[in-house]
């Protein structure tokens, strides 16, 4: 083997065994003003990769006014345009602030977070709370008064809340509630509802150590108990802190960031820094909730959601999800297939992931750049629709542009082959 | 050069052609089973990334 592919195999493999003994664990909920690095009163973070503001999609640019109007920096969405077209509202994608957002990933000063620390290595890594269910979220590009009052009632009265008891139960084990969550048919990005059923039976009784009246803790304790997907974002924080550990290791050819913006779709990888390899983000072939729409009313793929591909969860086992299926009318054969197909372009096996329909076969993990060049096999992500204003309006499965890949795999030659 | 006898091989034959179509009609026409599977350079024949991945994988 030649010097740079031990080097690259070597690098891989410490890759591997940071995301293997990582430990990522939900320790705390906080405003993100308090804990997210760098967050400013004026700041509005979004799903990445970077892109300015005039070339933003919908969602995006709906979301972000949105936000600016809850946090009371404006009266009006018009009059919030005004201010980010003057420059005085930040806008920076929330990876670049340790933090990951699903959809549009709109995070402001007051929003919520999930703080998830990596025990093994120390860092943190964040998420806002789930709005819940329902197609018109700020998450999805979405703002009016039902919208702004609901987030409201998460900051001011879920928060402490939810605090309380996440302090009281010392923490929560998100990797233990992941493994638990796969073999029982969740593949925890299109699907997590067994994860936030285990989560809500682990923090309710500690729900009540909250300081707050029996109807506060009531409809909290209401709000987790419907909300099915609610502990997809503390899967996606664990993501980030798992992986965040494993970037910036020289020759490491594994992908340690994969997100949307609706108009690209970018990667970062473990031996190129934080440098983004963008391409056009690609449609999303999937189920549309109502029949009045359609391909034409969707925005491309959109979300920093797909950091749970990036740890092989999500499109990664689809076997272990036959009902993500239904989203694009496959089938049980079909989705162990895709799931095999992911191997061929992963370094590992991660055997805290196991998959019951294939005999319990650990998930593939550590996308590799070198693999999905070669191969042609592009990862594939589960995730939803969005609509090309605002508002959630389907779900199905989408690949990563190939360009991407071939970028990072010209830049990495760049830097390393020629060294 | 010596004279070569080219013999039949002594038992049924069946082949497993990957890539070029041609190879495959041609044992076809003999008579012979093939499996045709379809295979193509990687990188679509990107000389650039070809040469990458000759150096890294």
């Amino acid at each position: 083997m030649s010097g740079i592919k031990a080097k690259i195999e070597e690098a891989n493999q410490k890759t591997l065994d940071i995301l293997f003994k990582g430990q990522p664990v939900l320790v705390d909920i906080r405003p993100a003003l308090d804990v997210v690095p760098g967050m400013t009163e004026n700041m509005v973070l979004h799903s990445a990769p970077p892109i300015e503001w005039e070339r933003m999609c919908g969602p995006h640019r709906h979301g972000i006014a949105g936000a600016v109007v809850w946090e009371g920096l404006a009266d009006t969405k018009d009059d919030a345009v005004t201010m980010i077209e003057r420059g005085e509202i930040m806008i920076e994608p929330c990876h670049h602030h340790d933090t990951v957002g699903a959809g549009a990933g709109i995070t402001s000063a007051t929003t919520p977070m999930l703080v998830v620390e990596n025990k093994t290595f120390g860092n943190r890594a964040y998420s806002c709370l789930s709005e819940g269910g329902g197609l018109q979220l700020i998450k999805w590009g979405s703002y009016d008064e039902k919208i702004a009052e609901n987030l409201h009632w998460q900051a001011k009265v879920l928060r402490p809340v939810l605090q309380a008891a996440v302090l009281s139960a010392g923490g929560v084990d998100i990797k233990s509630i992941i493994s638990k969550a796969v073999q029982m048919g969740d593949e925890c990005h299109n699907r997590s509802i067994a994860a936030s059923a285990i989560f809500f039976r682990e923090i309710a009784p500690h729900l009540l150590h909250a300081d707050a009246n029996r109807d506060t803790v009531l409809s909290c304790t209401e709000s987790l108990a419907v909300s099915e997907h609610f502990f997809l974002h503390a899967i996606m924080a664990a993501a980030k802190a798992m992986l965040d550990p494993a970037k910036k290791i020289s020759y490491s050819t594994v992908v340690t960031a994969m997100a949307r913006n609706g108009v690209e779709f970018g990667i970062q990888v473990g031996g190129l820094d934080d440098m983004w390899f963008t391409a056009p983000a690609n449609d999303v072939d999937g189920l549309f909730f109502r029949s009045e729409w359609g391909p034409e009313d969707a925005a491309p793929d959109l979300g920093d959601s797909c950091i749970t591909e990036t740890v092989g969860l999500g499109g990664f086992i689809q076997a272990a999800a036959p009902t993500v299926q239904q989203y694009v009318q496959g089938s049980m054969q079909q989705a162990i297939a895709n799931t095999n197909e992911m191997r061929e372009i992963c370094v590992g096996t991660n055997q805290d992931v196991q998959i019951p329909a294939m005999d319990f076969a650990g998930a593939p993990i550590g996308i590799d750049i070198r693999k999905v060049a070669q191969t042609r096999i592009a990862p594939l992500i589960d995730t939803a629709i969005t609509h090309k204003e605002h508002g959630l309006i389907g779900a199905g499965q989408v690949r990563a542009p190939l360009e991407c890949f071939d970028k990072a795999l010209k830049a990495y030659s760049s830097r390393y082959a020629a060294a | 050069m010596a004279n070569i006898e080219i013999k039949p091989l002594p038992y049924p034959t069946r082949v497993i052609n990957v890539g070029l179509d041609l190879f495959a009609e041609a044992m076809q026409e003999q008579g012979i089973e093939v499996a045709q599977v379809s295979w193509e350079p990687p990188v679509k024949g990107d000389p650039e990334l070809m040469a990458i991945l000759d150096d890294l994988l």
